[in-house]
C-alpha cells in the first residue's frame, strides 16, 4: 500500500464500513467505466468491466450481509482508511475509449492490489482480533480475486491485438 | 455518531449513462457530488442541480434528482429564480469554464454579490470540449492547439477564485476531480455554507487537454492550512491555480424573500378605489 | 367671454366630453397638476384618461398633461383639446403636435409673462390671459400649478371641495403646511374664474359612484397578482419599470417575491427557475429586453416550463423612442424565437382590459405550460384611466400537475390534449430533469427525428387545439365596412365607430387579443361578409396587416392603416378615412 499513514480501528464496525464502502467503490467504479466503454463502443473492454463490477457487487453484498445486525457508525466518506491517490476511487481518469482490453486488466490489477494491500495493513496492524479475523478473510479472497484477473490478463496480453486508432476527428455534439 | 444513512451515493445516481468521454474528470464530479448528497442525507426530491450548456452541463440528468439543463451560460439565474421561489430545496448549479466564466460571465459576478443560498460547481479544464476544444477564459495565452486561436488567444486568463472573492462570495473553494475525496468533503462544506459557495473543480478533459494529466503532480494544498481571511485572500489574488481547499470563508447575510402574506388581493384592489 | 363645447361633424357622441392639456417647464408641476385634476375627475364620477409627454430630462425638462374626461369610459384621446393651460412656454414646441387646438380651444396663459407661441397660435384658438403667478406669490408657499389646477377645474365644471380634498390627499406625503398652501392656491385659482362661463356644467355632473383609478402597469400587475404570479424577476427598463415598482411591495404582501435581475438574460432565466419549482412567474420588459430574453423564452417553449412576459412596447428599433408609445414589437413578439417555437401573445384592448388580459395569459400560460407574452403598449401602460373597478376573471386555468402512480414518470408524455402532466421539486415519485435539448417523453436528450417531430406537434398542437373561448377577441356592430385592429389602437377604433354610427354609417369592428394562435377560421367567419376591411396599426411597417396575409385571413382588397409613433391615433383619423369610402 502506497500510503504512509497507518490503519486503526476502533470496532469491528467501523472496519466494515470501510470495506463495505471500498468493495461498494470497487462495484460502482467498475460498472461506471463499464457503461463508459459501452457509450463510446468499446464493448470488449466494456464487457470485461461490466464483470469486474459484477463480482464485486456481489462481495459488497455478501459483506452487507456478515454487518447484519451491527450498530454500523458513520464515516464521511472522505475519512475511508483505504483511500489513497491511486485507489478505485480515482481508476476513471485511467480510461480511455479506445483502451485495449489487456490495458484495461492491468488498470484492474492495480486497484485491486490497492483493496488487497488495505485488508493486509488491517491485518498485520490491527490488535482486536475479530477484526483480524475478518481482515484475513478478505485478504484470502481478495488473493484469488486478483489471481484470476491476473490469468485474464495474460490471456489478453498473448492476444494483444494492434493498438486501436480512431479514423474520425472528435464530434461536435451541442 | 450519526446512524448510517438510509440512502446510499449510488441512490442519487440516475440510470442515464454519462456521454463523457472515459477518462474526464467529470466522472469524478459526480461521484463526489453523489456522496456529498448521501452524507448529508438530502431527500432526492428536494435537490435541485441546474445546469447550462457544455460536457460538464450534462450531469443534471445523470442524478437521481429533480434537475433542468438550460441554456449556455444561464444556470446561475436558473438556479437563483428556482431558490428565491423555493427557499426550501437545496439548489445546486453546475457547469464549465465557458458556460460559467464567458458567456455566463456576468451572471456569476452577479451570484457572487447576491449571496442567495446557492452551491455553484464549475468543472474547469480550461477548453470548450463541446465545440471541439477551443480555448476557454481560463486557458493559458500562448495555448495554441485550437484552430480558432492559432497563436494563442493572447489573453490573460481569467482567475475565477479572485473574480468570485473581489465580487463579494462568502465560500470560494478549489478541488480536484483526482482527488475525489477531499472534493466530497468541499462539496458537504459548501452545501452546508448558508450563502452563495462557490467551488472551482480542476477536471481534466482527456480529449483535448491531454497535459492536463499533469495537475496530479502540481496541485498542492493551502499552505498553510488556515481560514484567516487575510492569508487566504492573499492567497486567492497571488496563488498558481493549483491551491486546493476551501480558500475563503466569511459569514454573511443571506438574500432571503419573504414568504410569509401579509396582504390579500382585496386589499390591494382597494388601492384603486375612488 | 362665452365659451361652448364646440359642435364638428366628428364629435364625440358622448353627452358630456372634454379634453384639457396642462404644459410647462422646469419642474413647474404640470403632471402633479394633471394627476390632481384626474383624481377630482373619479370623486366627481366621472371617467376619465391621462396621457402624459415628457422631455428627455430626468429633472427640470418640460412635461405636459393630457386629459380627457368624459361621462362615457375612453380609452383614447380625443382629436382636439378644448383646453390648454400653460404654466409657461419653454420648449411647448416639443409637444405642439401632440396638442391639437382648433379655434374652439381655449389657452389660458400668464399675463404677465411670455406670449403663446405662434405653433400654438395658428391654431386660431382663443387666448385668455389670467394672473397665474401674481396669484401664487400672493400665498405663502403658493405654487401656480395648483392655481392652474383651481381654474383648470372650475372651467372644467368639477366641484370646489373635491377640488381642494383631492389637492390634499394628493400632496399629503409632503406635509399638511404645503398641502393646506395648494389647496388653498386651488381656491384661489378656481374663484378667479368664477365669472366665465364653464365648459361642462354642474348639472350636467354623473351620480357619484364607485370608479378606478389605475394604469395599465398596475392593472398587467394586478392581473398577474389575480392569476397567481408570485415570482417576478426583471431588469429595469422604461416603460415597464413602474409595473415592477408596483409589483414589488404588492408581491411581498401576497408572499412572493421578486428579483432584480443584472439584465434580461437572467430575469427570463430566472422565470424559468421559478416556474420550474412550481410557482408562476412573470416578468416586464420593452422591445430592447423582449429581444435579449428571446434565447430564455426558446428554453420556455422547449422545457415546456410556463411564464408570462409583459412587453410594453416603445419606439424602436433600439433605443429609439423609449417614453412614446409604439405598436411596433408585433414581428418580435411573434416570431423572435429560434426553432419551431409555438407560444401564446395576447394584447390588451385597454387600460382596465391589462388587468383582464393578463390574467388571461396567466391562466393560458399555466394551463399550457407555455409562453404567454403580453404585448402592451406605452400608452396603455402609462396612462391613467378613470374606469369602471375591474372584476376578475373565471378562468379557472391551471397547471396540470404530476400523477402519483406507480408508472414511471413522462415529463413530456404525449397526451390526447398535448399538455404533459408537470410534476414540481419535492414530489419523490416524479423526479425529472427539465430539458432544452430536444428530448424524447421522459426527457432525455434526443436527436432521433421520431422525438423531435412528436414533440413539436404535441408544444403546437396543445396551443391549436385549445379553446379559448369568447374572451381571444372583441367585435361591435355587423357593418359591410371592416376595421380590424388589436392592442392599443382598439379604443380609438371602437370610438370612430361610434362616431360613424352616429352618422349612419355602419361599420364591424373586430378587435383581436389573442394573436397567437390566431383563432384563423372564426375570423374568416367574422370578416366574411364584410365589404371593406381596413387594418389599422400604430407600426410603420403594418406588421399586423401584413401578419393577416401571411396566415391567409385577408382578402386582397384589405387596406391598411399604419403609421408609427408617437403621436396617438385620434378617433377623427379614422373616421376620416372610413368616410372617403363611403362617399366613394
Amino acid at each position: 500500500m502506497s500510503q504512509d499513514k497507518s490503519i486503526s480501528f476502533t470496532s469491528e464496525a467501523e472496519f466494515l464500513v470501510n470495506a463495505q464502502a471500498l468493495e461498494q467503490e470497487l462495484a460502482e467504479r467498475y460498472q461506471e467505466m463499464a457503461d463508459s466503454m459501452q457509450v463510446h463502443n468499446n464493448l470488449e473492454v466494456a464487457g470485461l468491466f461490466r464483470k469486474l463490477g459484477n463480482y464485486s457487487e456481489t462481495h459488497a453484498g455478501e459483506l452487507i450481509h456478515s454487518a447484519n445486525g451491527l450498530d454500523l457508525p458513520q464515516v464521511p466518506p472522505w475519512e475511508y482508511q483505504w483511500l489513497t491517490l491511486d485507489g478505485p476511487e480515482n481508476c476513471m481518469q485511467h480510461t480511455n475509449y479506445l483502451m485495449t482490453p489487456s490495458q484495461a486488466l492491468q488498470l484492474a490489477m492495480r486497484i485491486e492490489r490497492c483493496a488487497y494491500d488495505f485488508y493486509s495493513q488491517t491485518a498485520e496492524e490491527t490488535s482486536d482480533s475479530n477484526i483480524r479475523k475478518l481482515a484475513v478473510d478478505m485478504l484470502t479472497s481478495k488473493q484469488k480475486h486478483l489471481e484470476q484477473v491476473s490469468e485474464w490478463l495474460l490471456k489478453a496480453s498473448e492476444q494483444q491485438p494492434k493498438t486501436p486508432e480512431d479514423l474520425d476527428p472528435p464530434h461536435m455534439p451541442e | 455518531m450519526k446512524a448510517h444513512p438510509v440512502l446510499k451515493a449510488k441512490n442519487y445516481k440516475s440510470d442515464i449513462k454519462p456521454v463523457w468521454c472515459p477518462g474526464c474528470g467529470h466522472y469524478a464530479v459526480l461521484s463526489a457530488l453523489t456522496k456529498a448528497l448521501a452524507h448529508l442525507e438530502l431527500a432526492r426530491e428536494n435537490v435541485a442541480l441546474i445546469s447550462g450548456i457544455g460536457c460538464s452541463s450534462r450531469l443534471p440528468a445523470y442524478l437521481n434528482t429533480y434537475g433542468f439543463h438550460g441554456v449556455h451560460g444561464r444556470a446561475l439565474p436558473v438556479a437563483s429564480g428556482l431558490k428565491a421561489a423555493r427557499p426550501d430545496l437545496t439548489v445546486v448549479a453546475v457547469g464549465g469554464d465557458g458556460d460559467g466564466f464567458s458567456i455566463g460571465g456576468n451572471h456569476f459576478l452577479h451570484a457572487c454579490r447576491r449571496n442567495m443560498d446557492l452551491t455553484y460547481i464549475v468543472m474547469d479544464n480550461e477548453v470548450y470540449g463541446m465545440t471541439k476544444g477551443q480555448a476557454s477564459p481560463t486557458t493559458a495565452p500562448e495555448w495554441t492547439q485550437s484552430k480558432l486561436t492559432p497563436h494563442g488567444t493572447g489573453i490573460p486568463r481569467f482567475r475565477p477564485a479572485a473574480i468570485a472573492l473581489a465580487a463579494g462570495a462568502g465560500f470560494i473553494a478549489r478541488g480536484y476531480s483526482g482527488k475525489p475525496a477531499d472534493l466530497t468533503h468541499l462539496l458537504v462544506e459548501a452545501i452546508e455554507y448558508r450563502g452563495f459557495a462557490f467551488v472551482q473543480v480542476l477536471s481534466p478533459c482527456q480529449t483535448f487537454r491531454p497535459e492536463q494529466k499533469g495537475w496530479k503532480e502540481q496541485v498542492h494544498p493551502l499552505d498553510p492550512a488556515t481560514e484567516d481571511p487575510l492569508q487566504t485572500t492573499n492567497c486567492i489574488q497571488t496563488d498558481d491555480g493549483l491551491t486546493l481547499g476551501v480558500l475563503y470563508r466569511h459569514p454573511m447575510s443571506v438574500w432571503q424573500p419573504i414568504q410569509q402574506p401579509r396582504g390579500s388581493l382585496s386589499r390591494i384592489e382597494e388601492e384603486f378605489l375612488r | 367671454m362665452n365659451i361652448t363645447k364646440p359642435m364638428h361633424s366628428d364629435q364625440s357622441p358622448n353627452d358630456l366630453d372634454l379634453s384639457i392639456a396642462v404644459t410647462g417647464s422646469g419642474g413647474s408641476g404640470a403632471i402633479t397638476c394633471g394627476l390632481i385634476l384626474l383624481e377630482a375627475v373619479a370623486a366627481e364620477g366621472l371617467y376619465g384618461l391621462m396621457s402624459r409627454s415628457l422631455g428627455p430630462q430626468i429633472r427640470g425638462g418640460e412635461s405636459a398633461a393630457m386629459l380627457r374626461i368624459s361621462s362615457e369610459p375612453v380609452d383614447c384621446l380625443d382629436d382636439r383639446f378644448d383646453l390648454l393651460v400653460g404654466l409657461d412656454w419653454r420648449n411647448v414646441e416639443r409637444f405642439a403636435d401632440e396638442i391639437p387646438l382648433n379655434s374652439h380651444s381655449l389657452i389660458v396663459t400668464d399675463s404677465a409673462t411670455d406670449a403663446v407661441p405662434p405653433c400654438l397660435l395658428e391654431s386660431q384658438a382663443q387666448v385668455l390671459p389670467l394672473p397665474v403667478h401674481e396669484l401664487a406669490a400672493n400665498i405663502t408657499d403658493g405654487r401656480s400649478n395648483m392655481i392652474v389646477l383651481g381654474i383648470a377645474g372650475y372651467l372644467c365644471g368639477l366641484d370646489l371641495n373635491s377640488l381642494m380634498e383631492s389637492t390634499r390627499t394628493g400632496l399629503a406625503k409632503k406635509g399638511s403646511e404645503i398641502s393646506e398652501a395648494a389647496a388653498l392656491c386651488v381656491e384661489q385659482g378656481f374663484r378667479s374664474v368664477t365669472d366665465r362661463k364653464r365648459l361642462l356644467k354642474q348639472d350636467q355632473m354623473p351620480d357619484k359612484r364607485p370608479l378606478w383609478n389605475i394604469s395599465g402597469n398596475e392593472a398587467c400587475g394586478l392581473g398577474g397578482l389575480r392569476g397567481g404570479i408570485r415570482f417576478v424577476a426583471a431588469y429595469p427598463i422604461t416603460p415597464a419599470s413602474d409595473m415592477l415598482e408596483w409589483l414589488s411591495p404588492r408581491l411581498e404582501q401576497m408572499g412572493g417575491s421578486l428579483l432584480q435581475a443584472e439584465d434580461e438574460l437572467a430575469s427570463i432565466n430566472m422565470l424559468i427557475g421559478a416556474s420550474f419549482g412550481g410557482v408562476p412567474a412573470m416578468t416586464a420588459t420593452s422591445g430592447p429586453g423582449l429581444s435579449l430574453m428571446a434565447e430564455g423564452l426558446g428554453l420556455a417553449v422547449a422545457s415546456e416550463t410556463p411564464l408570462v412576459v409583459v412587453n410594453v412596447t416603445r419606439g424602436g428599433p433600439s433605443t429609439g423612442l423609449p417614453t412614446k408609445s409604439e405598436q411596433s414589437d408585433l414581428n418580435l413578439a411573434l416570431y423572435g424565437m429560434h426553432g419551431d417555437a409555438p407560444h401564446l401573445v395576447i394584447a390588451p384592448l385597454s387600460i382596465a382590459d391589462c388587468a383582464t388580459s393578463t390574467e388571461w395569459a396567466v391562466g393560458l400560460a399555466e394551463r399550457l405550460q407555455s409562453v404567454a407574452i403580453v404585448l402592451t403598449d406605452q400608452f396603455l401602460a402609462q396612462n391613467r384611466a378613470i374606469t369602471d373597478p375591474v372584476r376578475p376573471g373565471s378562468f379557472e386555468l391551471r397547471r396540470k400537475s404530476a400523477p402519483h402512480s406507480a408508472a414511471p414518470y413522462l415529463r413530456y408524455q404525449l397526451s390526447a390534449d398535448g399538455v404533459s402532466p408537470m410534476s414540481t421539486p419535492g414530489l419523490p415519485d416524479c423526479i425529472y430533469t427539465g430539458e432544452g435539448l430536444e428530448h424524447n417523453e421522459r426527457g432525455m436528450p434526443s436527436s432521433q427525428a421520431v422525438d423531435h417531430l412528436s414533440q413539436l406537434h404535441k408544444r403546437q398542437h396543445k396551443l391549436e387545439t385549445f379553446d379559448y373561448g369568447r374572451y381571444w377577441v372583441e367585435t361591435q356592430g355587423d357593418g359591410d365596412l371592416c376595421l380590424f385592429t388589436w392592442g392599443s389602437t382598439a379604443g380609438v377604433v371602437f370610438e370612430a365607430a361610434k362616431r360613424l354610427s352616429a352618422q349612419q354609417i355602419a361599420t364591424r369592428v373586430i378587435a383581436i387579443r389573442l394573436l397567437m394562435p390566431l383563432q384563423r377560421d372564426a375570423l374568416q367567419e367574422l370578416i366574411k361578409t364584410a365589404k371593406r376591411i381596413l387594418v389599422v396599426e400604430q407600426n410603420h411597417q403594418a406588421q399586423f396587416f401584413h401578419y393577416l396575409h401571411a396566415q391567409q385571413i385577408l382578402p386582397d382588397s384589405a387596406e391598411s392603416l399604419a403609421r408609427p409613433g408617437p403621436i396617438p391615433f385620434r378617433p377623427g383619423e379614422i373616421v376620416t378615412r372610413v368616410r372617403i369610402w363611403s362617399n366613394g
